[in-house]
């Protein structure tokens, strides 16, 4: 499905920044990659290129048999809006907007009519288990709801792949679980997802693990076991609820859950 | 991305900062307004001017001095009517504001000394008695006919003929009533009071003449009676272009000048006033592109192209000016009607004048709006998407 040969990205005009350097890689129709590796390492370039974003400098990619490098813009937009879905660390959701509102976006642009849109749009809210708060504007909703209605509105178009970048940068582990729990069930409908993390037990859902390093690939390995995505919920649940029935104080109880307390640096547009 | 659709997004972004849109509207207010009521006003007093010229009536000539040194006298009338066959009538005319008495009435009105000719030249007609005679002029009768506005101000209907009126403190007796002329574009021909021309002269201790009125046997002859007054005039003074002879066409002509002056005057406070409409629209369109950074990087992101971001802030634009461009005509309205009031003239608000604010402003919003539109749409995804 994706396959990139040789792709380059350099910023910068007198001092060069390689933020990739010659990078090969394919991933396939369904698979579940995590991308590791330090902060500037790449990650985030890497996913734009992927997502049809950004260009290369150099090297060629192809998808669906499709050669991305040589479009033009309006061309890229419509790849976007057809075969991408983009969750994004900060949720990128429109402000003075109700949730199902910012769900629809993709398709306005694909020039779907009005009730079409709200009936697709209620329906992946509903799969996101939000379907009471699609009349919500986010700043009435927590960052673990925001992040899932970021998450209904990449899926809404009914993308080849999903493309995250640091999901759960900014939410509790419980919600951030939450957003685990989503994405492997719809990797298991048969969804491509590529999520960027920082966090070795978040990257170990993934069937294959993939560390960047200087722009570099230095690793791509397949992960035998990965984690169950229900079962790591459950344990974080329990694990709260211990720590409120020993009353062990704010500070556990404060890791697992408020929602809204982890959500310092995301929000709405 | 639909027209709808990008015309609700435009309309949220517009209402979420009333006053902000406020403020910047009233550039094109002020600018909208100010050409409606001024086009109006010009429209309104030009065309009161040119219903008095028009009241003169066709083949019409009008002399009069230059300036205050230069006298016509009735010897002057005396001498056209006899040396230019061309024209079938001369009347001279002494007029000036005078207040008209009867009993403990009082009116102010304009009084006109003149000769029998007058109504004839000027197409009066007499309803009661009769107008002023050679004899009156000749004997300087103290006799006046009054114009149907005067009889209704000043004898309220009441058998005027006969009675005694007292002009500037003298007596004269009304021996004549006229017929409605009805007013002519916010004129008065029926607010007059005629007396014979030489009575006038020693109300107003002159031999002076304020104009002659020449009646042209035919329209043809014009310029070669004009040539030929004007010649009979320098000879009289010794020096060229003493006295003004005007046809109708003359006047109207000098009218059409003087609002075509005027209209490109405004033309040109409109064109500012839109301008800096304009130049408020634009900032404050690239503020709110500034604003809406990552909003335009999501839309990107999801699937927006050029095409409808550009759209989507040049809607907005439009919102503002053609809203401002709204108000304005309301606005301009108002004003114009209040000045017409005051002036005395029939407001008339053209659609034309209210068609072509309305494109202004359209062009306003499209021109000022179109350089942030093309900058949201020229946006780079990721950047904005980063954009703090
Ligand atoms: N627009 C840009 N202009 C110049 N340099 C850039 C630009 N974007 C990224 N870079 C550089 O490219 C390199 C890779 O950046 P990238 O954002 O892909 O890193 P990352 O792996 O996502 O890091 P993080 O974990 O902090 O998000 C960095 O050195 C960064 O400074
Ligand atoms: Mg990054």
């Amino acid at each position: 499905m994706i396959e990139l040969s040789g792709i380059s990205k350099v910023y910068g005009i007198d001092r060069l920044v390689h933020a990739l350097r010659r990078i090969d890689l394919k991933v396939g129709a369904g698979e579940y990659v995590a991308l590791m590796g330090p902060s500037g390492s790449g990650k985030s370039t890497l996913m734009n290129i992927i997502g049809c974003l950004d260009r290369p400098t150099a090297g060629t990619y192809l998808l669906e048999g499709g050669t991305v490098s040589t479009m033009d813009d309006d061309q890229l937009a419509q790849v976007r809006n057809r075969m991408a879905g983009f969750v994004f660390q900060t949720f990128n959701l429109l402000a003075r907007q109700t949730a199902e509102r910012n769900v629809e976006l993709p398709l306005i642009y694909r020039g779907v009519p009005g009730p079409e849109r709200q009936r697709l749009a209620m329906e992946v809210l509903e799969r996101v288990g939000l379907t009471e708060w699609a009349m919500h504007q986010p700043n009435q909703l927590s960052g673990g709801q925001q992040q899932r209605v970021a998450i209904a509105r990449a899926l809404v178009g009914r993308p080849r792949f999903l493309l995250a970048d640091e999901p759960t940068g900014n939410l509790d582990s419980r919600s951030g679980q939450e957003v685990m729990v989503l994405f492997e069930e719809l990797n298991r409908e048969g969804m491509a997802v590529m999520l960027v993390t920082h966090d070795e037990r978040i990257a170990h859902h993934a069937g294959r693990i993939i560390k960047l390093l200087d722009g570099r690939v230095v690793s791509d390995e397949l992960n035998p076991a990965p984690l169950d995505a229900t079962a790591e919920l459950e344990r974080i649940r329990e694990q709260a609820h211990t720590a409120a029935s020993a009353g062990a104080g704010t500070a556990a109880a404060g890791m697992a859950d408020p929602p809204g307390m982890a959500d310092t640096r995301g929000g709405p547009v | 991305m639909s027209l709808i659709e990008a015309m609700r997004v435009a309309a949220a972004a517009v209402i979420s900062n009333k006053m902000r849109t406020f403020l910047t509207t009233l550039g094109v207010v002020i600018g909208v307004a100010s050409v409606i009521a001024l086009v109006s006003v010009s429209n309104g007093a030009s065309a009161m001017i040119t219903g008095q010229i028009e009241a003169l009536g066709t083949n019409m000539l009008v002399i009069t001095p230059v300036n205050a040194r230069v006298t016509l006298t009735l010897e002057d009338a005396q001498s056209l009517d006899s040396r230019v066959p061309a024209l079938s009538a001369v009347a001279p005319a002494m007029s000036f504001r005078g207040t008209a008495k009867w009993g403990i009435n009082s009116y102010e009105t304009s009084i006109e000394g003149v000769a029998p000719s007058h109504v004839e030249v000027r197409n009066y007609e007499v309803v009661e008695g009769r107008f002023i005679s050679a004899a009156d002029v000749d004997q300087m009768r103290r006799i006046a006919v009054i114009g149907h506005t005067v009889l209704g101000e000043l004898f309220k209907g009441r058998q005027a003929l006969g009675q005694q009126l007292t002009i500037n403190g003298q007596q004269f007796t009304v021996v004549g009533v006229l017929a409605e002329k009805g007013q002519a574009m916010g004129t008065n021909p029926d607010d007059v009071v005629f007396i014979p021309v030489t009575a006038a002269q020693r109300l107003a201790g002159t031999t002076r003449l304020t104009v002659i009125y020449a009646r042209l046997s035919s329209g043809d002859l014009a310029t070669e009676t004009v040539a030929q007054i004007r010649r009979i005039f320098d000879r009289k003074f010794g020096r060229a272009d003493q006295v003004r002879v005007q046809s109708q066409d003359e006047l109207l002509g000098a009218v059409d000048t003087a609002t075509r002056t005027l209209s490109l005057m405004l033309g040109g406070i409109a064109g500012i006033s839109l301008l800096v409409g304009g130049i408020g629209i634009m900032n404050i369109m690239l503020v709110s592109v500034t604003e809406r950074t990552r909003e335009i990087g999501l839309r990107k992101a999801v699937g927006a192209r050029r095409r409808d971001i550009l759209t989507q802030f040049l809607i907005e634009a439009l919102f503002i000016s053609i809203g401002g461009g709204i108000i304005g005509i309301f606005l301009g309205s108002l004003l114009a009607t209040v000045i017409a009031r005051f002036g005395g003239w029939s407001s008339a608000v053209s659609a034309d004048s209210i068609m072509l604010s309305f494109f202004f402003a359209g062009a306003v919003g499209v021109g000022f709006g179109m350089y942030p539109a093309m900058k949201a749409s020229r946006l780079d995804p990721i950047a904005s998407l980063r954009y703090e």
